[in-house]
């Protein structure tokens, strides 16, 4: 059997698993270990085990996961997710869906703040999860925005998944940065428009509340300083050159907690409940990333994405179509394969078509990024589905992947915006960098 | 028979053409492409620099390509190669290395055998915008390093050493979070830092980079006589000269065209300009070194054989 | 009955060391930044992270199964009968088991090979072993608790109890 045969099986293999209710992170592991085993012997594979678990879990930038989870669960205990939520209710309650709005604006708020999307699902996960349940807004919905809202997260700067892109393509950093801007901006938009069509199609997802007066609204702001005002401090410091992103998750938890013993609103019961909550929450995430990299080595040597990339890229359907074969192909191998990973293997065999068909590199940074976002989020392996079921353990897959649909196609509507428009990427670095 | 030759950066790297073609092309060629040599790169077979050697010995690689800085307390000896001192501009650091290698680096590769060892043009001072003319100017300025030693010399100098993985270097300086990098003017690219770093100061000895191509043990002797003899024959000093030429070419390259760039302010000292800074620089090598010849390994004798051998 | 609640106060204690662990990371950022501020940073402080970062993913592995909190795709569950689903959980808890006894064993192994290569952190020098075994013996916690799940589950009638304890 050819090697590439042996990767089309080992997915095969994952879907089987995950079919009969093997917890994703498991499937992974065993379907990474058992390929590796059969194509680097199984004393390499289980050395891979050891190794990756190792410098994944030790790992000084994947630690803004529990930092970041920390921040979010000292918010929620101290009752700070509370009084942000009932200030959005006073103002924007009335909209339909306006809770899940101000949640898709809140994560584009947060992805200045946060380099991945990881981070910031989970962060926004269980910031307003719960909060939005407390206002009758259908799972579906809530969870649908958070797990499409958190990839804003990689799109607005910083972001890790441009920090990777430049890398391996020695595109500028800036550039790209800048690029990702006014289309992150354009996507929120977008998701805002999904969640007012969905709820004026279907209001119950996200219902009405009442109309209220402008002091209650007054009120909720006062309410809801302590939180606002970390967020602003912990984003101004990242941009005064203050603290690091990774920094500011501690900063962040730290702000939380300061909040919460001077306005005696966290005990040291809540503090506790957080800090085993932040504990449970990184294990379940990091196992998953963890998995996600015993699978990368079975993939990369199976050739199974060069094989891909190499099939695609080989076809006469002139320059669009090659570009939609190509993002396609991230769609479904982002169905198995953890975002990064994916860059990695396929940017040497996608990049050099893609500039010799004349395309711009930076605009075809951000609509890679965009794609593997959706991949993120599309079954059967959706990372970020994943991290919002880990913070909303009730609601079933299913409901949080149908919730996810609809942004999906918002998602696509955006690669078609872009690619019919490319200046909206390319007008910032243009103006501000010059070309 | 295939070799897995893993490595951790993109393929269009510096180090694709100065040891990873040479190596394939001359091993393929010389066993008829009986020895097939299959390169992994980006992280592919397992991701960063810290775990490259453990995945050469335990065979998930079989050739790993690592720099000794990342796991300096494997490497206490080869490491100093990268003092001020030894090598500096000499741009003959895989000479050194090797002149020393069999009597007392050889313990330090455990399970591997060495493919190449070379090492980096001098490191540089890489700021935001403040302009380093002499020690003074460094006065607690921030500067992110990546090791104990660059920490003891950043420290020496008067700045304050800061630690950070490097995909994060480039937010840092941009956002004013550190002042500036010390490290070879060839990671400049790797990094996109001539887009936030603004003022270069090259000319002081402020110590080098050791890197390091090994090869799991056991895989080698698993080879046929011919295939043994075909690794052999690219591999050791040849490789390692073809490695630190490329780099000291890159390098160059870097500070032309930061010289050559109206936005970019390059200060090379000169000789006398730089003496205040290398005093400092040798103290902090002469203190590390009397160091590790408390813990009974043989410094003084290494660093006298590497200085001797030029 | 017994044996389980020794099994039980392992992972508590396993979560207890995560959460400390994470605290402590907290307050070290935290103090490296304000230092910073201040012109004094806290030399070494991502040495500290890194290390600290282990106990903290590795100490709440145990506690996130015995909370039923470990992903899984749970689209088809509806179609499958009562008993398949419990040979599924079953199943589950026993892959689970046998990864992380792999994980515990082959961590073991990379800890000698870490003495082999007196591995250390970068700065602090922190001897890199310890920490490896700290995974071990996390891990094997983990691969015991989801093994002693799994039998419980095949050995009880209905559906294994997936989140007993919160
Ligand atoms: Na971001
Ligand atoms: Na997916």
């Amino acid at each position: 059997m050819s090697t590439v045969a042996i990767g089309f099986l080992g997915l095969a293999v994952l879907l089987v698993l995950l079919a009969i209710r093997i917890p994703v992170a498991f499937a992974m592991f065993a379907v990474g270990l058992g390929g590796l085993m059969i194509l680097n012997g199984p004393a390499q594979a289980l050395s891979v085990l050891s190794s990756e678990t190792f410098s994944l879990a030790s790992n000084a930038e994947l630690v803004v996961i529990p930092l970041f989870i920390l921040m979010g669960n000292i918010a929620t205990e101290s009752r700070m997710s509370r009084a942000l939520y009932d200030a959005a209710y006073a103002w924007i309650g009335s909209i339909r869906g306006g809770l899940a709005s101000a949640t898709v604006v809140g994560c584009a708020g947060f992805a200045a703040l946060s380099g991945s999307s990881v981070a910031s699902a989970l962060t926004m996960g269980r910031v307003s999860l719960s909060e939005m349940d407390r206002f009758n807004y259908a799972p579906r919905l809530s969870t649908g925005a958070v797990a499409a809202g958190g990839t804003l997260g990689i799109l607005i700067p910083p972001s890790t998944g441009f920090v990777l892109y430049a890398i391996l393509t020695r595109e500028s950093i800036g550039r790209l940065f800048l690029a990702g801007v006014l289309p992150g901006l354009m996507l929120t938009v977008l998701f805002v428009i999904a969640i007012s069509i969905l709820t004026t199609v279907k209001p119950s997802l996200g219902p009405k509340g009442p109309k209220t007066t402008w002091r209650r609204k007054a009120e909720s702001i006062v309410g809801a300083l302590p939180i606002l005002s970390i967020i602003v401090l912990t984003i101004g410091g990242i941009y005064f050159g203050l603290f690091s992103p990774v920094e500011a998750a501690a900063v962040g938890a730290g702000l939380a907690i300061l909040g919460g013993v001077i306005g005696r609103t966290l005990t040291l019961k809540g503090f506790l409940t957080a800090v085993k909550d932040s504990i449970a929450t990184t294990a379940t995430v990091m196992l998953i990333l963890i998995a996600a990299h015993v699978i990368g080595p079975f993939l990369a040597l199976s050739h199974l994405p060069t094989f891909v990339g190499e099939a695609l890229t080989n076809l006469d359907i002139g320059r669009y179509g090659i570009l939609a074969l190509i993002l396609c192909a991230y769609l479904v191998l982002g169905c198995f394969l953890e975002g990064f990973a994916m860059l990695v293997l396929t940017m040497p065999i996608f990049f050099p078509v893609i500039t010799a068909l004349g395309f711009d590199p930076v605009w075809f940074g951000v609509v890679v990024v965009l794609t593997l976002e959706m991949g993120l989020i599309t079954p059967p392996v959706g990372v970020n589905v994943f991290i919002v079921k880990s913070v909303a353990p009730n609601v079933p897959i299913g409901e949080i992947f149908r919730g996810v649909a609809p942004f999906m196609l918002a998602m696509v509507v955006a690669v078609l915006i872009l690619t019919l428009f490319p200046s909206i990427a390319l007008f910032l670095p243009n103006t501000m960098i010059g070309s | 028979e295939t070799l897995k030759f893993a490595h951790f950066v993109p393929p269009q790297h510096t180090f694709t053409g100065a040891i990873v073609e040479p190596f394939k092309t001359g091993v393929e060629k010389d066993t008829g492409g009986e020895l097939e040599v299959q390169v992994f790169p980006g992280g592919e077979l397992g991701k960063g620099p810290v775990e490259q050697y453990v995945r050469a010995v335990s065979g998930v690689a079989d050739l790993v390509w690592g720099l000794a800085g990342y796991t300096s307390s494997q490497f206490p000896l080869s490491m100093i190669a990268e003092m001020p001192g030894v090598v500096d501009s000499t741009g003959l650091g895989y000479e050194k290395v090797w002149s020393v290698y069999d009597e007392y680096l050889k313990g330090e590769f455990p399970g591997t055998r060495p493919i190449a060892l070379w090492v980096s043009e001098p490191n540089v001072l890489i700021m935001k915008s403040k302009e380093i003319r002499t020690v003074a100017d460094m006065q607690g300025l921030k500067i992110r390093v990546s090791g104990s030693v660059p920490g003891q010399l950043i420290e020496a100098l008067g700045a304050i050493p800061v630690q950070m993985p490097a995909p994060q270097m480039y937010n840092a300086l941009d956002t004013g979070l550190i002042d500036g990098i010390l490290t070879g003017s060839s990671a400049i690219r790797d990094f996109r830092l001539n887009e936030v770093a603004n003022v270069y100061t090259e000319g002081a000895n402020l110590g080098n980079i050791l890197f390091y191509v090994v090869m799991n043990e056991a895989k080698y002797q698993s080879l046929s006589d011919a295939e043994k003899a075909a690794v052999d024959a690219h591999s050791g000093i040849g490789l390692s000269k073809s490695g630190e030429d490329n780099w000291n070419a890159v390098a160059k390259k870097m500070m032309e065209d930061l010289k050559a760039d109206p936005n970019k302010t390059v200060i090379s000292l000169s000789e006398e300009e730089a003496a205040p800074f290398n005093e400092i620089t040798y103290a902090v090598t002469d203190k590390a070194i009397a160091a590790l010849d408390a813990q009974g390994l043989p410094a003084s004798a290494v660093k006298k054989a590497m200085q001797g051998g030029m | 009955m017994l044996l389980r609640k020794a099994i039980d106060g392992l992972v508590d204690l396993s979560a207890i060391l995560g959460g400390l662990a994470l605290v402590f990371v907290t307050g070290v950022i935290l103090t490296d930044v304000v230092g910073r501020a201040l012109g004094s940073p806290l030399y070494g402080v991502q040495d500290l992270v890194e290390m600290s970062a282990l106990l903290v993913v590795f100490g709440g592995m145990a506690f996130v199964d015995r909370r039923g909190g470990h992903v899984t795709v749970d689209l088809l569950e509806h179609f499958y009968s009562p008993r398949l689903n419990k040979i599924f959980v079953v199943l589950g808890c026993l892959t689970g088991a046998l990864i992380f006894g792999l994980i515990a064993w082959q961590t073991w192994e990379a800890s000698k090979l870490s003495v082999m290569l007196n591995r250390a952190t970068n700065i602090l020098f922190l001897p890199r072993a310890p920490f490896q075994y700290g995974v071990v013996v996390l891990s094997a916690i983990t691969s015991i608790a989801m093994f002693a799940r799994g039998l419980r589950a095949a050995l009880n009638n209905g559906a294994a109890s997936e989140s007993a304890h919160t």
